[in-house]
C-alpha cells in the first residue's frame, strides 16, 4: 500500500461539495447537578448541518456551550458530563452511538480536532514525532519509516521550519505559535473529512493569531471546517456560515455577511455592537450589561432575556429557533434587516 | 529616533520560529556539572559530619574513661590518654582527626581491635545488595500499582485500594517485618528470620525493607498520575484515538515519575535508615547492624568509619539516581537563560 | 421590562457537612487523634503508682484475662506481669511529648533557615543551600543513633537531637516555597512602601506559608514518633523499663511465640497515632488544594 504523499491540506479537497457530512440533531448533553431540581445543560437542543467544504463558525462566550457542542462530536464530553439526547451523523452513519472502540476510530481520522491551548496541548515528555507517528499508526496501516515521512511531511505543510529537526525536538522548545501548528498538523496527518478548531487561536498573541487564520484560509480553504470562537472577528475572517450560541443553544444561524450585516438576534446585535471600532465619533465601548447564566442557574424562558433591551413579557416562555427573514433565529422579537440603529 | 533593537529572528523567516529560550546545554556537560556539584556537597557532608561527631565525642564525656570501661583506674586512664593522644590540646587532637581522615585512616575497632574501616568494607556489600534489591522490588511494584490506582480515581475497587494503601503506610516498617517474623517464621514456619542463610532468607529482610516506602511511592505515583490524565494532552491523545491504556501507559505515567524524581531519588536515602532497623530484627550480617552494636558499645573508630561510608554511599546512590533522571526527562535539561 | 427567567444562585457546596472542617479525613484524623488526647490526659486519672509494676505471678498472661489481685487486663500482661493496657497510657506522653517537641523544634528551625536561604542571596544562601543539600541525603536515623549514643538517653536529648536533625528537610520546601511568595506583588510593594525585612517574613510570607507548615507538622510529627519508637526499639531511646512503645515492641521480639499479643498491643498503639497524624497532614493538604481552587474561579 503506498503511501499518499499529498499534503494534507489536499486531503481535505473531496468530489462534489453540497453534500451533507456532518448532521447533529437535537443534540443534549447534561452534567448532573446534584441538590438541585433538574441537571444543567451545556448544550440544549442543538441541531445543525455541515455541507462538504463549508467553514461553520461557532460563536458565542465562555458557557455558551460551543466547546462542548464539539467535544460531544468526537464523544469526549468530560464526565460527568453526558450526551443524553440527539444524533450526530458523519455522512449518514451514526457515531454518537458508537462503542468506544469504534469510536476511537472516528476521532483523529474521520473528525480531526486542534484545541485551544498548544502549550499544554502536547506531551512535554515526548518528542513531537512521536505523537504525529502514534496518531498515524493508529489509523493507517504505514511501517514506522512511512509514519515518520508522513509526519514529516505533515509539519512542513503548516509551515514549520526545519521540521526534520522538529521531529526529534521536544514541544518546549517551539514557541506558541510553532506548537499551535504541531497540534494542527495533528489534527490533519490523518486526513480527516472533518476539522473542528475550538478557540483555535485564542491563546496566541494577535500576530501569531493572523498567522494562523493565514494557514487555515491558504491551506484549508477548501477544507470542511467548524470554528469556535468568541470572537466575531476572527469568524469573519474565514468562515462561510456562523451560528451564535447562547446559554447552550443556537440563537441565530446566517452566512457569514448575513449575520454581520444584519443581525437579528439582540445577542448578536449586541455582541457585533460591542466590537470596538477605530471610529472617532464613537468613542465608548458598548458592552452587553450583565452576564450570562452560570452552570448553576436554572433557567426559564428566553436565557439572554434578562440582559435584552428588547425583551418583553412573553419572554418568559422559551422562544424555539425558527425561520424569520430566511435566516434561524430563537427570538420573539428579532432585530429585522432595516431596524439596524444602536 | 531610536531604533527599536531587533530581538526577533532576522528577516525571511517567521517571526515565531524562535525558540523560547536559548539552546539547551548538552547532557553530557549538564552531568559534569551536576557531579562537580555533588562532590563538592558531599566533601562538605563528611567534613561536618565527621567534625560534628569527632567534638560531641569529646566534649560530652571522657572518651578514656569510655574506652577504659569501669574498670580502669587513673594509671590506665593516663595510658590511653597517652596512646590516643588524647593529653594534647584539642586543636591538636583535630588536626590529626583531619589528618587520618584524609587518608580514611580511622583507626582499629576498640572492640576487637580490627581495622574500622575494613570492618565497616566488610559489611558494605551485603546491606548494598539489600538495599538495591529493596530499591528495586519497591519501583516494579509501587510504580504501576501506584498509576493503577490513579487512572480512575473514583471507582470503587481503586478507592477500596487505595484506603489500604493509606492504612499500610501508617504502619511503620519495622512493625511490618515483625508481623511479617510472626507470621511467616513462628506460625507457619515458611521462611528463616535470621541472618543470611541462604536465598530464602532475603525474602522478608528485603520485602520489610521494601514495604519502608512502597505505601508512599504508591500514592505519591497515583496522584501524579491523576493529576497527569487531566492534562490537557491527555485530551489532545484521545481526541485522536488513544484507548485508556495508551493513555495511560504510554501519555501519563512519563509524566508521573516524572514528577516524583525528588521521590524516588531520596528513597535510597529512607531505605538506608530503614535497613539499620531491617538488619537488626533479622540479625542481617550488615553495615547497619555494625552501626547499631558499635554504637551501643561506643566503639567510635567503627562509627565514624561507617556514618563515613553511608553518606558516601547514598550521596552515590542520589546522585546516579538523579543522572538516569536527566537523561530521560527532556525538561530537566536547562537552558542557558 | 424584563420578567426574571434566571432563578437564584444555591449557596456554594463547600462543606462536606455543617460540622466538619471541609474535608472527610481531616475530620477524621482530628476525631482519632482526640482519643489519644484523652487516652494521655486521662492519664492522671487512671494511673496510679503501682499500675505500672508487674504482678510476676500473672506473666505473659492473654487478652482480656483478670489476674489474682482482681486487675482486668484489657491487653493483657508482659514478661514481668505489668499490664500492657497501662503500659500503652503510660508511654502516650514519653512518645508524644518527644515527637512533639521535635516537631516543633523542626518546624521553626526549619521555617527560620528556609526563610533566611529565600531572602538573602549571595555567600548566606550559599552556605544555606549547601548545608540543606549536604545534610538531605543523610538519613535521619543514622545521624540520629550516633548522635543520643553520644549525647546520652532521656527525653531531652532525644526530642532535642531529633528536631536539630530533622529540619533540614522542611528548610528545603519552606526554601521553595518562601522564594515563589517573595515573588509576588504584594511583597515588592511591602518592599516599596519601606516595610522592614522581619515584618515582611512574618506578616507577609510566613502566612502564606501556613498551610505547607501545618502539612509538614502533622507528617513529621508522624516521622518522629516512628524513629523515636525505632530507637527505643533499638535500646537507644527510653531507659530500659519506661514504658515506651519501641521498647514494648522490643520486649516482645522473645516472647514472640507465646505471648504474641506483646508485640500487637504497643504495634496497634503506634499505628493508631500514625493514621491519625497522616490522616490530618492529609486533610490539611486537601483543605487547602480546595481552598487554592475555590478562589481560582
Amino acid at each position: 500500500m503506498s503511501v499518499a504523499t499529498e499534503s494534507v491540506a489536499d486531503a481535505a479537497r473531496t468530489a462534489a461539495s453540497g453534500d451533507t457530512i456532518l448532521s447533529v440533531n437535537e443534540l443534549v448533553v447534561e452534567f448532573p447537578r446534584p441538590g438541585q431540581p433538574t441537571d444543567f445543560r451545556a448544550v440544549n437542543s442543538v441541531s445543525f448541518n455541515l455541507r462538504q467544504g463549508e467553514t461553520l463558525g461557532l460563536v458565542g462566550e465562555s458557557g455558551s456551550g460551543k466547546s462542548m457542542t464539539a467535544l460531544s462530536l468526537l464523544g469526549i464530553v468530560p464526565a460527568p458530563g453526558k450526551i443524553i439526547e440527539g444524533s450526530i451523523s458523519l455522512r449518514d452513519r451514526r457515531i454518537d452511538n458508537l462503542p468506544v472502540s469504534q469510536l476511537r476510530r472516528v476521532r483523529g481520522n474521520d473528525i480531526g480536532m486542534v484545541f485551544q491551548d498548544p502549550m499544554t496541548g502536547l506531551n512535554p515528555v515526548r518528542n513531537v514525532g512521536s505523537q504525529l507517528i502514534e496518531s498515524v499508526m493508529r489509523h493507517q496501516r504505514v511501517s514506522k519509516n512511512e509514519a515518520t515521512e508522513l509526519a514529516f511531511q505533515a509539519l512542513d505543510d503548516v509551515g514549520i521550519p526545519s521540521p526534520r529537526e522538529r521531529l526529534e525536538g521536544y514541544p518546549h522548545e517551539l514557541s506558541g505559535g510553532l506548537r499551535q501548528r504541531v497540534m494542527i498538523a495533528l489534527a490533519l496527518i490523518n486526513h480527516p473529512e472533518v476539522i473542528i478548531a475550538d478557540e483555535a487561536t485564542t491563546a496566541l498573541d494577535a500576530t501569531i493569531q493572523a498567522q494562523i487564520l493565514d494557514l487555515f484560509r491558504e491551506r484549508l480553504a477548501s477544507a470542511t471546517m467548524i470554528l469556535i470562537t468568541h470572537d466575531m472577528g476572527v469568524a469573519a475572517e474565514i468562515c462561510d456560515r456562523i451560528m451564535v450560541m447562547y446559554a447552550g443553544r443556537i440563537v441565530e444561524t446566517g452566512t457569514i455577511e448575513e449575520v454581520l450585516s444584519s443581525p437579528r438576534h439582540p445577542y448578536t446585535v449586541g455582541l457585533l455592537a460591542a466590537v470596538p471600532k477605530f471610529d472617532i465619533r464613537r468613542p465608548k465601548l458598548v458592552p452587553i450589561p450583565g452576564i450570562p447564566p452560570t452552570a448553576e442557574d436554572i433557567v426559564r424562558g428566553c436565557p439572554f432575556a434578562p440582559r435584552c433591551r428588547f425583551a418583553e413579557t412573553d419572554c418568559d416562555q422559551r422562544p424555539p429557533l425558527d425561520y424569520s427573514e430566511g435566516r434561524m433565529v430563537a427570538c420573539w422579537h428579532p432585530r429585522s434587516a432595516s431596524e439596524q440603529s444602536k | 529616533m531610536t531604533e527599536i533593537a531587533d530581538t526577533k529572528a532576522p528577516a525571511g523567516q517567521p517571526a515565531d520560529t524562535q525558540r523560547n529560550d536559548a539552546e539547551t546545554i548538552p547532557v553530557a556537560k549538564q552531568t559534569a556539572q551536576m557531579l562537580t556539584k555533588r562532590i563538592l556537597e558531599l566533601l562538605f557532608l563528611l567534613m561536618f559530619i565527621s567534625t560534628l561527631l569527632f567534638f560531641l565525642l569529646r566534649l560530652t564525656g571522657d572518651p578514656a574513661a569510655v574506652m577504659a570501661g569501669e574498670t580502669g583506674d587513673q594509671e590506665q586512664l593516663e595510658l590511653i590518654r597517652k596512646q590516643y593522644g588524647l593529653d594534647k590540646p584539642l586543636i591538636v587532637q583535630y588536626g590529626v582527626f583531619l589528618f587520618k581522615l584524609v587518608q580514611l585512616d580511622f583507626g582499629s575497632s576498640l572492640a576487637n581491635a580490627q581495622d574500622a574501616l575494613g570492618l565497616v568494607m566488610e559489611r558494605l556489600p551485603t546491606s548494598f545488595t539489600l538495599v538495591i534489591i529493596a530499591f528495586t522490588a519497591n519501583l516494579i511494584i509501587s510504580i504501576p500499582l501506584g498509576a493503577w490506582l490513579g487512572s480512575r480515581p473514583d471507582r470503587t475497587g481503586r478507592k477500596l485500594a487505595a484506603t489500604a494503601v493509606f492504612v499500610a503506610q501508617g504502619i511503620p516498617g519495622y512493625i511490618t517485618g515483625l508481623l511479617l517474623i510472626q507470621l511467616f517464621s513462628v506460625e507457619w514456619g515458611l521462611l528463616p528470620s535470621i541472618g543470611n542463610q541462604g536465598i530464602l532468607s532475603w525474602i522478608m529482610p528485603a520485602t520489610t525493607l521494601a514495604a519502608f516506602q512502597a505505601p508512599q511511592v504508591v500514592r505519591v505515583i497515583s496522584a501524579n498520575v491523576a493529576e497527569a490524565m487531566r492534562e490537557d494532552y491527555i485530551r489532545t491523545a484521545r481526541a485522536n484515538g488513544a484507548g485508556f491504556n495508551t493513555l495511560l501507559w504510554r501519555h501519563a505515567l512519563k509524566n508521573a515519575m516524572l514528577g516524583a524524581t525528588a521521590l524516588i531519588g531520596a528513597q535510597v536515602s529512607f531505605l538506608v535508615g530503614g535497613s539499620i532497623i531491617t538488619e537488626v530484627i533479622f540479625a542481617w550480617p550488615g553495615l547497619g547492624r555494625l552501626l547499631v552494636t558499635s554504637v551501643q558499645t561506643l566503639d567510635f573508630p567503627v562509627v565514624q568509619a561507617a556514618v563515613f561510608m553511608i553518606a558516601i554511599f547514598v550521596y552515590f546512590a542520589i546522585t546516579l539516581t538523579d543522572i538516569v533522571f536527566l537523561f530521560i526527562d527532556p525538561r530537566l535539561r536547562r537552558q542557558r537563560a | 421590562m424584563t420578567t426574571a427567567a434566571v432563578t437564584d444562585k444555591p449557596a456554594p457546596a463547600f462543606r462536606f457537612n455543617k460540622f466538619g472542617t471541609g474535608s472527610l479525613q481531616l475530620d477524621l484524623g482530628i476525631l482519632l487523634f482526640a482519643l489519644i488526647v484523652i487516652a494521655l490526659l486521662a492519664q492522671w486519672v487512671v494511673l496510679d503508682e503501682s499500675s505500672l509494676d508487674g504482678n510476676l505471678r500473672f506473666r505473659l498472661k492473654g487478652v482480656g484475662l483478670t489476674g489474682p489481685d482482681g486487675i482486668f487486663h484489657l491487653f493483657g500482661t508482659d514478661q514481668l506481669g505489668r499490664d500492657l493496657f497501662y503500659r500503652v497510657l503510660g508511654g502516650l506522653p514519653w512518645s508524644l511529648g518527644i515527637s512533639g517537641v521535635a516537631v516543633v523544634c523542626v518546624a521553626v528551625i526549619g521555617t527560620f533557615i528556609g526563610l533566611i536561604g529565600a531572602w538573602y542571596t549571595g555567600v548566606v544562601r550559599t552556605i544555606v543551600l549547601l548545608g540543606i543539600a549536604a545534610m538531605i541525603a543523610m538519613p535521619f536515623l543514622v545521624l540520629a543513633l550516633v548522635v543520643v549514643a553520644v549525647v546520652g538517653r532521656g527525653f531531652w536529648p532525644l526530642a532535642l537531637t531529633m528536631g536539630f536533625i530533622a529540619w533540614t528537610a522542611v528548610a528545603r520546601v519552606i526554601y521553595a516555597e518562601s522564594r515563589g511568595l517573595l515573588t509576588r506583588e504584594y511583597v515588592l510593594a511591602a518592599r516599596l512602601f519601606g516595610v522592614s525585612k522581619w515584618s515582611i517574613l512574618i506578616f507577609h510570607v510566613l502566612p502564606g506559608l501556613r498551610p505547607t507548615i501545618l502539612v509538614m507538622g502533622a507528617f513529621f510529627f508522624a516521622v518522629l514518633l516512628i524513629i523515636e519508637s525505632a530507637l527505643s526499639f533499638l535500646g537507644l531511646g527510653a531507659p530500659l523499663n519506661a514504658p515506651s512503645w519501641g521498647n514494648m515492641l522490643s520486649d516482645s521480639r522473645q516472647y514472640l511465640t507465646i505471648a504474641p499479643w506483646m508485640m500487637f498491643v504497643p504495634a496497634g498503639a503506634i499505628v493508631l497515632a500514625v493514621i491519625s497524624l497522616n490522616l490530618i497532614g492529609d486533610g490539611f493538604a486537601e483543605l487547602s488544594r480546595k481552598r487554592a481552587r475555590a478562589v481560582e474561579v
